[in-house]
Order: C-alpha cells, then sequence, then structure tokens
C-alpha cells in the first residue's frame, strides 16, 4: 500500500507532503499505517473547514486502486495518519 | 406557521412566538443586517440565550435559499455550542458575553486536543506565570482595545461577546486557528515553529476571523476565502502596529515575526523573517526547511490548485499588498484612514460573503471616497499595482 498524504494550509499556509510505501516497513509499524487507513476511509466525517485550520489530502494506492480523501480541521481521521508518516 | 411571512419580519416574529427574551445570540443573517438591528431593537434586556433548534430547522426547510442558509448555520452553531456546554458542565464561572465589557477565559488543552480545555485564566484573575496562557490573556485584550478604540467596536460580535482562547493545544501543534466561537494556539514543535501566542499580530488575525465570521462570512475557498484571510492579516498588523506605535512607515509590515525557527547555522541565501511580508509578498522567508514563501504579488500569478482551500493563504498576499501598498503611500498611522477605510469595507453591507478580489476593490474604492477622498488615488495605484 502506497499512502501519500499532503497537508496545506494552517495559519502558515504552507504544504507539506509525505509518501510512504507500507512494504518497505516493518510488519508493525505496516500494520498500524493500514490500521489508521482503514479508519480513515470507514470514517464519514471528514471535518470541519475552519479558518487557518489544516486541509489533509489523502491518496491511497492498493491492489483496490487508489482512492482520494480530502480531510479539515484537527483532530481528524487524517491527523494520526500525518504525523505517523511524517515521523517515518 | 408557514415560511412565507415578509422577509424582513420573519426573524422577529419567530423569535417572539417562541418567547425568546433578551439578546439573543444572533446568527449572522448574512445580508440582512436590516433584520438583525431590528431584532437588536425590539428585545430587551440582555441575557444571552440561544435560539431553539427547531426554529433553526423549519427554516432550513424553506424554499428561501438564504433562509435555508441561516437555518442550516444556526443548527451547526447550536450543535456546537451544546457540545461545549456538555464539555463544560465541570467548570465553573464560565464567563457569560457581556456588552461593553471584555471577558476573557483562558483555557489549557493540556497538549490534548479537547477544547476548550481546563480553565486557567478568568477576567480580572491574576498571571498564571505560564507564558502562552499569560499572552493569550493579554493578547486578547490587547485585540480587544484595538477595536473598541479604533472602531467602536464591541468585542468580535460587536455585542460584547467573550473571549475564550485555548492554549497548549495538541503535542507539538504548528498552527493556530478559530473554530468558529474561540481561539485555538499551539505550542509549536520547537524544531520548526514556536508557541503561537507569542506574535500579537497572530492573535489579532485569530480574533479577526471572528470578526469577518459576524460581519459579511466570506467563504473559506478561492478568493473569498483570501480575502477572509487577508482581512485577518491586515487587521492583525494593525493591531501590532498600534500596540508598538509604529506608523505606516516604520512598520516592517511581516505577519508572525519570531514565530519561525530559523536553522542554525542559517543555510547561505536562506531568509527567516516571518509568516508573511504584506508590502512584498513572497520574500517572508526562503530556503528553510519549512520550504520557501508561495505568496504571489500579482493577481496573475495567483495559485490556482487545490491546496490550502485554493490558496486563501496564498493568494491573501494579493489584496495585502494592496493595503500596505495603500497606508505606506497615505502615511501615519495605517490603523486610521487607510484602517478606516478598510474596516467600512469589510463590515459594510456590500460586501458579498462570495466576493472576488476585483468585487472587493471597488468596495474599498467607494470606502475611500466616502472617508478621504483625497487617498482615491493613492488606492486605485495600490490596486493597479497588484495587476487588478
Amino acid at each position: 500500500m502506497i499512502v501519500s498524504i499532503t497537508r496545506s494550509g494552517g495559519i502558515a499556509g504552507n504544504t507539506t507532503t509525505a509518501t510512504v510505501d507500507t512494504d518497505s516497513l516493518d510488519p508493525d509499524r505496516a500494520k498500524s499505517i493500514k490500521s489508521i487507513v482503514s479508519d480513515a476511509r470507514a470514517a464519514s466525517d471528514h471535518g470541519t473547514m475552519m479558518p487557518d485550520g489544516f486541509q489533509y489530502d489523502v491518496t491511497v494506492t492498493d491492489d483496490e486502486g487508489s482512492k482520494s480523501m480530502r480531510f479539515h480541521g484537527d483532530p481528524c481521521p487524517a491527523t494520526e495518519l500525518f504525523a505517523e508518516i511524517r515521523n517515518l | 406557521m408557514g415560511l412565507h411571512r415578509h422577509r424582513s419580519a420573519l426573524p422577529y416574529v419567530l423569535l417572539r412566538q417562541h418567547g425568546i427574551v433578551g439578546e439573543a445570540r444572533l446568527v449572522k443573517m448574512g445580508r440582512r443586517r436590516r433584520d438583525a438591528n431590528l431584532m437588536r431593537k425590539t428585545i430587551a434586556a440582555p441575557i444571552c440565550s440561544i435560539i431553539p433548534p427547531h426554529i433553526f430547522n423549519r427554516l432550513s426547510q424553506s424554499h428561501d435559499p438564504d433562509y435555508q442558509r441561516l437555518g442550516l448555520r444556526g443548527l451547526q452553531i447550536t450543535a456546537r455550542l451544546r457540545a461545549q456546554r456538555s464539555a463544560n458542565e465541570a467548570i465553573e464561572g464560565r464567563a457569560a458575553d457581556t456588552p461593553g465589557l471584555l471577558t476573557r477565559t483562558v483555557y489549557t488543552a493540556s497538549h490534548h486536543e479537547s477544547l476548550p480545555g481546563r480553565v486557567v485564566r478568568s477576567e480580572g484573575g491574576k498571571s498564571t506565570g505560564n507564558t502562552a496562557e499569560d499572552q493569550a490573556y493579554d493578547g486578547a485584550g490587547i485585540v480587544w482595545d484595538f477595536y473598541k478604540a479604533v472602531f467602536g467596536r464591541d468585542s468580535l460580535d460587536n455585542h460584547g461577546l467573550r473571549l475564550d482562547s485555548t492554549t497548549h493545544y495538541g503535542a507539538g501543534y504548528d498552527n493556530a486557528f478559530w473554530n468558529g466561537s474561540q481561539m485555538v494556539y499551539g505550542d509549536g514543535d520547537g524544531k520548526l515553529m514556536h508557541d503561537f501566542t507569542a506574535a500579537i499580530d497572530v492573535i489579532g488575525h485569530e480574533m479577526t476571523h471572528g470578526v469577518t465570521q459576524n460581519e459579511s462570512e466570506l467563504a473559506y475557498h478561492g478568493e473569498s476565502g483570501a480575502l477572509n484571510e487577508s482581512l485577518s492579516d491586515v487587521f492583525g498588523i494593525l493591531v501590532k502596529q498600534r500596540h508598538l506605535l509604529l506608523d505606516a512607515a516604520s512598520s516592517d509590515w511581516l505577519i508572525g515575526v519570531g514565530i519561525l525557527i530559523p536553522p542554525d547555522p542559517l543555510p547561505a541565501g536562506a531568509v527567516c523573517r516571518g509568516l508573511r511580508d504584506m508590502l512584498n509578498p513572497g520574500t517572508a522567508y526562503r530556503g528553510l526547511p519549512f520550504g520557501d514563501d508561495p505568496q504571489p504579488a500579482t493577481y496573475a500569478d495567483r495559485y490556482t490548485g487545490p491546496d490550502d482551500n485554493g490558496g486563501v493563504h496564498i493568494n491573501a498576499g494579493i489584496p495585502s499588498k494592496v493595503f500596505a501598498t495603500y497606508a505606506t503611500a497615505v502615511g501615519g498611522n495605517a490603523w486610521e484612514t487607510p484602517g478606516h477605510v478598510w474596516y467600512r469595507a469589510a463590515t459594510g453591507a456590500g460586501l458579498p460573503s462570495a466576493a472576488t478580489f476585483a468585487q472587493f476593490k471597488a468596495i474599498t474604492i467607494e470606502a475611500a471616497r466616502q472617508i478621504d477622498a483625497a487617498t482615491v488615488p493613492a488606492l486605485q495605484y495600490a490596486w493597479a499595482t497588484v495587476g487588478i
């Protein structure tokens, strides 16, 4: 699974993109990220856009194809995902 | 009751029929300010009450798109307020709105993400000794005083809205935001960014989002969103300038000085002056781990991609440059004539929520004609410098 997440906005207005191929991770870390992705995919609440809140654009590519999702604000399903991937 | 009465009477009729007395927390009625004024005149003692959700529910089902929008907005606000109220049941002494008086409450989120958090300081309370908490408290007072003294505005809603600030939001959180009812400040991660309460213009920026929410409600995407952001930078920098007694010529016109943490040593050619340069968009920082300042200086170079809600922070540099250029040309204190022109443009009935830069230009020129016609040429020139 390849996961790409872009965080933009916030009061500083900058954009940061982080990408990971879970096949390159140790099994536990890969499982953790896949779990977070699964939660994000299932989320019905994609957050609330608010002034100076972050915008998260997530693209997940796996055997089932590619899916993109957008989330707004913190905390949201993408908050933890961004922190996990960015710190890899 | 049917929803087919005359538009201007409908909101008042609904409130009186449902026994709402005192000054309700007014949901911004879009362009129907005359209705809001009617309500203020006919409602008596000031208490803080919330219009019952079933009223908003009825409105949300209206065939009239304006009332539909009003109803949906009311339901959103009510849900948010109810959630906050239930979360604050354990908090004692939650402040009420106080027309004419400054009412501040500072909370700590204790590095979690639940809002508003735990009360650490109420209005008149002594310093906590925590830098972020005290800066949030003092900063809110400085901004409140700015709007009161310069524009005669009574808090963010012009009706004494209490000012709630949450500090220490999240863990190493590199951001500050307005969540629709309060200011929220992160501590920064200590590597890329410092605590956001350290910059008075950042505090002014966030609080001005509250002003915009209660006035034009500029939609937070595209050009209207960039105007929303620019207004926050404009009034944020004016707060800073007035607080530091800097006139237009003496000001650095930098937003967020001291927030970004430059690498040590600073790479050759790198620049780290602030988050944004209003007079020279795109020059605030360069060559940092954070990246390069993305703001364009002209409309032709505006960002049109999907990030940042269509570039609201990026393209805000365009109207911000107009203001800084205009204020510098006029001279003196920027919060005087230029500030009044911008305040009239931002809070007048003619600014639509979906305003474009071109529409805002026309509104500012008209405001300048009304306030000080001699400055109109300088304003027209300022707009020309960004290609609008």
